[in-house]
């Protein structure tokens, strides 16, 4: 490994990536990827993992959000990716095969690192890839804390055959599942998320690598316990459980599945470098929503959520009270790239609001009761309704659009979409679904489509997601096997730079 | 025999929309071979989706880790082939993963 990462700096130098430059790296899950992100650090820039399944018009978007210099991919991208980063002037570069570079000569000595402590080194996107992305801009210095408080709690004890088969662009992946346990010097083995063969076979996997520890999300747990044999050898020491609600049956039953001495459900958020607080079954009777103890840094539940001013921690709720859940750690992200907006009203003094809603107990357990930011959380993938509103309310047709989650017995939560448009024609269906396709990854495509005469909105004016999912739930979504059909139009603007409004097929 | 054949493609059309709803990169014309999940087209999420249809067509709960589920529910075809041996008849036949 030391000498892959030589030979990859020494690549990697030679094609101009210098200190400061941020780099995206289109795959992941690979050795591949952590061998890029450390040389990638020892040259002093900053990685931008970018989630494998996006569209072309959404890496745009977040390459031109993130001003970054280099793209790296392992294989050829197509033509769509290759032909809109080159016109941002981005360099795409392709990750050397393992022993392509093997002729390169490296030095005999290496000059000192261009690396310092507050540097930029991830920037991870958690929403807007359709239009004003939020990208969390983490330094050296505050994942670095994160893992000197992980060090302490949960401790490292148990990670050292870790298994990562969560998504490396996304913080509770990378940062936490994968990145602590291997720069602390355990064993890491990635293999590639939300396949499902893999997970029908999940329990030979943990038997052929002998592997002590994983994390997951609830809905991979609610696949392999209906469908794979249990682990022979349990190996497995920990297991952590995380990125959405984890059931007291389900918790219950990974426990008894994986054989595990310890099942942690873990509560974390990528702005804090993730997991931040989380407790074990055998510390505590499973109860939905069940967080546990803070785990470094502090947690507060107050009173108010208002960023406007500094938290005011005179105004904690008492125990039983639900309230906001705000953070207090050195963990804490630098702010989001580029979004000053959006890092006033997170962050306060330090202190960073989570957007949760939660309540401690008499002996200080956390508790989760709700959430005040908008997301779809699917099984752990979350998606976010301005997003694909963002993208949907440019097609030419539409009025008026509303994105919202609907209940999901498999995922928790799946996409729904509640539309008024201007024409209705099977034609003009099947265009709006291509250029739905064209724009969003297929997990930000809406499963379910409606069309509706208005969107109900507030007296002031503000759309009410749930009023509209309750609407649709009383409708018949639209038959997507129709919605599908070759569109007769093109199904993708030509003009990437249009302002909203001006987008449409067949104009 | 041409009523289980009118049933096998009403079921079949109705496989191919809990897949169209469910796995957005199922696209084109799904053939009765097209491999679902070797193939990594249908994610983990879409899997326990396609079994609770499964268990409504055949009318009883599946125990789910009791046969290859990998290699019996691969393609479109090996699933409506699965339901058609596992349905309870007009009379009840329950479930039998043997």
């Amino acid at each position: 490994m030391p000498r892959r990462c030589e030979r990859r700096i020494a690549y990697y130098r030679r094609q101009g990536v210098a200190p400061g430059d941020r780099v995206l790296i289109h795959f992941g899950n690979t050795l591949e990827f952590f061998v890029d992100l450390l040389a990638l650090w020892r040259l002093g820039a900053c990685v931008v993992p970018i989630d494998a399944r996006l569209t072309a018009f959404e890496v745009e978007t977040l390459a031109r959000a993130a001003a970054a210099r280099f793209s790296i991919w392992r294989e050829q991208p197509d033509h769509a990716f290759a032909g809109g980063l080159a016109a941002l002037g981005l360099r795409l570069l392709q990750s050397p095969l393992d022993d392509a570079d093997d002729h390169v000569k490296l030095p005999s000595s290496w000059p000192a690192s261009a690396l310092s402590l507050d540097d930029e080194a991830l920037v991870l996107f958690t929403s807007g890839s359709t239009g004003r992305p939020k990208g969390v801009v983490h330094t050296h210095r505050s994942l670095r804390a994160r893992w000197m408080s992980l060090r302490a709690k949960p401790g490292l004890h148990g990670f050292q055959r870790t298994l990562c088969l969560l998504p490396t662009h996304f913080g509770h992946g990378l940062i936490c599942n994968a990145l602590f346990p291997w720069l602390s010097g355990c064993d890491l083995f990635v293999i590639p998320p939300f396949r499902a063969d893999v997970v029908l076979r999940l329990g030979a996997v943990l038997d052929e690598h002998g592997i002590t520890c994983m994390s997951s999300v609830p809905a991979l747990w609610q696949l392999a316990l209906k469908t794979a044999p249990p682990p022979r050898t349990r190996s497995l020491e920990r297991v952590f459980c995380g990125s959405a609600p984890l059931s007291a049956s389900l918790w219950q039953g990974v426990w008894e599945w994986t054989g595990a001495r310890t099942v942690l459900n873990v509560y974390g958020i990528t702005e804090v470098g993730s997991w931040l607080a989380g407790t074990t079954l055998s510390d505590c009777v499973p109860e939905d929503g069940l967080i546990g103890e803070p785990w470094g840094g502090i947690v507060a539940v107050l009173r108010s959520g208002d960023t406007s001013k500094p938290p005011d921690r005179r105004e904690p709720c008492d125990p039983g009270e639900a309230g906001y859940i705000w953070v207090n750690t050195p963990a804490l992200m630098r702010g989001y790239l580029g979004r000053d907006d959006l890092t006033a009203q997170a962050v306060s003094d330090g202190w960073f609001t989570t957007g949760d809603i939660g309540v401690f107990d008499e002996r200080g357990r956390l508790y989760l009761r709700g959430r005040e930011r908008e997301e779809i959380n699917m099984g752990g993938t979350k998606v976010y309704p301005g997003d694909i509103d963002a993208v949907l309310e440019r097609f030419r047709e539409t009025l008026d659009v509303c994105t919202f989650g609907y209940d999901d017995p498999a995922s928790g939560e799946q996409v729904g979409v509640a539309l008024v448009l201007r024409a209705t024609q099977a034609e003009v269906l099947r265009q709006l679904y291509a250029w739905a396709r064209h724009h969003l990854a297929s997990h930000q495509l809406p499963r379910r489509w409606y069309l509706l005469d208005a969107i109900p909105r507030t007296g002031r004016g503000k759309v009410d997601r749930s009023q509209v999912a309750q609407q649709c739930a009383r409708m018949k979504p639209l038959d997507l096997r129709r919605l599908r059909g070759p569109a007769a139009a093109p199904d993708a603007p030509a003009d990437r730079t249009a302002r909203p409004g001006e987008l449409g097929l067949g104009s | 025999m041409a009523l289980d054949r009118a049933d096998r493609t009403a079921r079949r059309a109705a496989l191919v929309a809990l897949l169209a709803e469910c796995a957005p990169d199922v696209t084109g014309e799904l053939g009765d071979d097209t491999p679902l999940i070797s193939s990594g087209l249908v994610e983990s999420v879409t899997l326990l989706n396609l079994a609770l249809w499964v268990e409504e067509q055949i009318d009883s709960t599946i125990e789910l880790g009791t046969f290859d589920l990998a290699s019996e529910w691969d393609t479109p075809g090996a699933i409506l082939d699965f339901v058609e041996r596992h349905r309870v008849a007009p009379a009840t036949r329950p479930y039998d993963p043997a």
